[in-house]
């Protein structure tokens, strides 16, 4: 919603609350489906502020790749408490960045999403420690761990995954500033492999890594969710297979050249905005051992394998998260790659 | 600020004390350097940085503080017009602005991200933190319309539009512009909130990569920044004030604040059970009126039913069987907890320091520029420098909560202190009375009532801050399951929390609201008691009663202290 229908729509309810008492039975109902993007254009949002992470989509809109598919993409900053799943869920967006955690939690309370593809396919959640190293589940018994609390439904499953007793250390909520860690407050910190890890190596640090995805937590992420209304409708479906098609031209193109990822996050996307180059060509490189597997290389990126869809299941159960196979969808990447590992 | 007009060294000594201090701070604890850089670190970051980083960030900043300033108070004067042309509107439209200022940004914040661009999003917030205060201070502004010039009207024969458009609306326009000038920092910090909610660019944006890449130098250029920016909003907004209304008075902070309590506007000469009957009617209105807004809310902004919850909703799943009030009383009781421990510290410490400001004149001059300078530091970048002085438990949401709260309490009530009538000092000094004497015996006694209505104002700061420091520090509390529900995506629950929430931080408000009424009504009647015998104007000060609550307290002090050692 821009502002002149803003502006024009603000001034509507206060003229109803100026009417109020006259209009005390005008009760519309709130029901809407959204507007439907129109084809030519739609809108992906991203679950943080514009960084590496989308290297891809930036590149495929740099190089023409969306133009060639005839599409105008927005691709929508989120940030963090952007809720991804009810941007699509509400028709904001055609398309969204989210978990598999977040997107079956927004199912069980309603929402009728489907998860299409999966940038990630091992998680990059880690334990990063500075003092005493914590490298298993073992080192945490007495330890000070500093978790986000949007990460808290993540870490009750890895804990019990991992067989590990949340009585045996000390859980400390922090969000994403590393401080904590850095000034000693928390002895590990619940961070990134491909971001946090990479911030601290380049300050001349030595982090000590638990990937949690070592320890039982197989679960696949940075997923892209869409309404199932969405791929039932041909012309919707076929923005969403239009879109992944460019977006995975232009994945393939960020995998084999980080530089040129920082390098349109830095002087493009996310111009103005304070990122360092050497940080995000270097977290860049780090995403490729999050997103390149001998899956992908047989199937093409984003690919959900079964194995992967009952591992990401088992992990969502261990949270109390419920859901089934019905959460994916495998169609979409079948039709956007057609047989063939890489376009 | 004649203080530090006549006297520029001052408040530049306290400045250059300060940063030695905290240059010497920094360097002598690594952990503390970490958090709160010196200002060497500082500087040198914004010089390896470069001016145009900061000025790009700043103006995208701006410009959606100035739309969100524009939109917020174009709301609030049309709500202020609405007020005089029909005055029976005027409590429910304050009521309104109250809630508005309730509402807990970590929840609304999001969902406005969800249902507008994340421009749009932004400005709507600093229209938000824009509205209530400009329309509480136009509000005042109304009532301090002076009745000899409605009598005047009355007397030529005006009618009740010639009052609006002669008296009224004229009368406004010193208030109008002290809204428009005290609400400028305001929008830059809505808008900054917004950014660090989602954006594409501006300085809330540049505060999370600053901290995610954890660079704390930067982290605080940006605040400093955002310090400057609100601080140029004001000092523009003042001037052209100046330039625009030469013969604009400066609104005594006292009046004004105290103009603005809760009070019927004509309600001291009904019998009480009649204003009892009016107050209960004008509150269901009020409930009314708000659920009538938020149904309007989500029909108008075609807001999709699986995040945008209906009062019907809300009302079912908190009367349903699904409702954990275990949890919600819980997060309740820390919230109210963490809320009145902070006002309350925040007040006392306030009154503290201006009292020592009061005795060691110097000390205020050197230190109030300072104080003030912090005011507009983003909360959300004092956060984690809080968090490491004072750790993650109570004490580090006591001191976050308390110093939202501090702030407006100093400057009232130093106002307040300033006030102090010079015949009464006078007579205290002549009568061989210490300056201690003088504080304790009259300026304690006037600035008591200015306290209350401080603190009345200060009531949802306090609880944005409470709410603020659950989410980013102890994960207890509103502040930390609101955010919880968001990341479930269990709306119905963030919308339950959202009311209880807002109820609660509107209840206080009015709680203070009353606690103060009361006080004032006590002064006012002590101060009849003892005026009788000189003046013979006391029933009109009997009608109305808050008007003029220092007055009443000087007359108290002053019966007082002209017994000797009484």
């Amino acid at each position: 919603m821009d502002r002149r229908q803003f502006l024009f729509r603000a001034a509507s309810v206060a003229g109803l609350a100026v009417a109020a008492p006259v209009l005390a039975s005008c009760g519309a109902d709130g029901a809407s489906t959204g507007t439907g993007t129109a084809i030519g254009s739609m809108a992906y949002q991203l679950g943080w502020i514009k960084n590496f992470q989308y290297g891809g989509e930036y590149i495929a809109d740099d190089s023409g790749f969306y133009a060639a598919e005839k599409l105008t993409v927005d691709l929508v900053a989120g940030g963090p408490t952007a809720a991804t799943d009810a941007a699509v869920q509400s028709g904001k967006v055609l398309l969204a960045q989210s978990g598999p955690d977040l997107t079956a939690n927004a199912v069980a309370q309603g929402a009728d999403l489907k998860i299409i593809g999966a940038n990630y396919q091992r998680s990059p959640y880690a334990i990063i420690s500075l003092g005493a190293p914590i490298s298993s589940p073992a080192d945490l018994a007495g330890k000070r761990i500093g978790v986000q609390s949007v990460n808290e439904v993540a870490w009750a499953a890895f804990l019990q995954l991992a067989r590990i007793d949340p009585s045996s250390f000390t859980k400390v909520p922090v969000q994403f500033d590393m401080t904590p860690l850095t000034s000693g407050e928390v002895d590990g910190f619940w961070g990134f492999t491909n971001d946090n890890v990479v911030t601290l190596k380049l300050r001349g640090l030595n982090p000590t890594v638990m990937p949690l995805a070592d320890y039982g937590y197989k679960i696949m992420t940075a997923t892209y969710t869409a309404r199932t209304q969405s791929l039932q409708r041909p012309d919707e479906r076929d923005a969403i297979i239009r879109f992944l098609r460019a977006s995975i031209k232009g994945w393939q193109a960020a995998v084999a050249d980080p530089a040129r990822v920082a390098e349109l996050t830095v002087d493009k996307y996310g111009q103005g905005n304070g990122l360092d180059r050497a940080v995000q060509e270097a977290s860049s490189a780090a995403t490729n051992e999050l997103m390149v597997t001998a899956e992908t290389q047989a199937n093409g990126l984003m690919t959900m394998s079964d194995q992967l869809i009952t591992d990401t299941l088992a992990t969502l159960s261990a949270s109390g998260i419920h859901a089934d196979r019905a959460l994916f969808d495998q169609s979409v990447l079948a039709d956007v790659f057609a047989g063939k590992p890489t376009l | 600020m004649r203080t530090s007009a006549t006297r520029p060294a001052g408040p530049l000594i306290g400045v250059v004390v300060l940063l030695l201090g905290w240059q010497l701070l920094a360097a002598g604890r690594a952990s503390v350097g970490q958090v709160v850089p010196g200002p060497a670190a500082i500087v040198g970051q914004f010089v390896t940085d470069g001016l145009g980083q900061y000025l790009g960030s700043a103006y995208h900043t701006g410009r959606a503080a100035l739309l969100g300033w524009l939109w917020g108070n174009i709301a609030a004067i049309a709500a202020v017009v609405l007020a005089v042309v029909v005055p029976r509107l005027e409590a429910l439209l304050l009521r309104l602005g109250v809630v508005s200022y309730c509402l807990p940004i970590v929840a609304i914040g999001p969902l406005f991200s969800i249902l507008f661009s994340a421009d749009t999003s932004r400005q709507v917030l600093a229209a938000l933190a824009v509205f209530f205060m400009t329309l509480v201070i136009v509000t005042a502004g109304l009532r301090t319309v002076d009745p000899g010039w409605l009598d005047v009207v009355a007397v030529h024969g005006g009618t009740a539009r010639t009052n609006v458009v002669k008296v009224r609306l004229p009368a406004i326009l010193p208030s109008l512009a002290l809204g428009l000038q005290a609400s400028a920092p305001a929008a830059v910090l809505g808008a900054i909130v917004g950014e660090y909610i989602g954006a594409d660019d501006g300085l809330g944006v540049m505060m999370i990569n600053a901290q995610q890449a954890t660079n704390a130098p930067r982290t605080w250029c940006v605040a400093l920044v955002a310090t400057v920016l609100a601080g140029v909003g004001y000092a523009v907004l003042g001037l052209l004030g100046r330039v625009l209304l030469p013969w604009r008075t400066e609104i005594a902070a006292t009046e004004l604040r105290a103009s603005t309590a809760p009070h019927g506007r004509n309600g001291s000469d009904r019998p009480w059970a009649r204003q009892m009957a009016s107050s209960v009617a004008s509150v269901i209105g009020s409930v009314v009126a708000i659920l009538l807004v938020w149904e309007a809310f989500l029909a108008v902004f075609d807001v999709s039913p699986f995040i945008g919850k209906r009062p019907l909703d809300v009302l079912a799943y908190l009367t349903g069987p699904k409702v954990d009030w275990a949890a919600l009383g819980a997060d309740a009781a820390i919230t109210v907890r963490d809320s009145l421990l902070g006002l309350t510290g925040g007040a006392l410490v306030a009154f503290t320091v201006a009292a020592m400001f009061s005795l060691v004149p110097w000390l205020g001059s050197v230190l109030m520029p300072v104080a003030l300078a912090m005011r507009a530091v983003p909360l959300v970048a004092l956060t984690p420098v809080v968090v490491l002085a004072f750790g993650r438990g109570f004490a580090g949401v006591l001191v976050i909560a308390a110093i939202v709260s501090f702030f407006p309490t100093l400057v009232g009530v130093v106002d307040a202190f300033r006030r102090t009538p010079a015949e009464i000092v006078d007579v205290v000094r002549a009568t061989g009375g210490s300056r201690w004497q003088v504080l304790r015996r009259v300026q304690v006694v006037t600035a008591i009532p200015v306290l209350f209505t401080s603190m009345r104002a200060a009531a949802p700061l306090a609880v944005a801050g409470a709410l603020l420091a659950e989410w980013l520090a102890t994960g207890q509390g509103f502040g930390s399951s609101m955010s919880l529900s968001l990341s479930t995506s269990n709306y119905l629950l963030l919308w339950s929390q959202v009311v209880l929430a807002t109820t609660m931080c509107a209840a206080l408000y009015f709680a203070v609201g009353l606690l103060e009424r009361g006080l004032l009504t006590l002064l006012a009647h002590e101060r009849r008691d003892s005026a009788t015998t000189a003046s013979t104007e006391a029933p009109q000060v009997e009608q109305v009663p808050p008007r003029d609550p220092v007055g009443a307290a000087v007359a108290r002090s002053a019966a007082k202290t002209s017994a000797p050692h009484s």
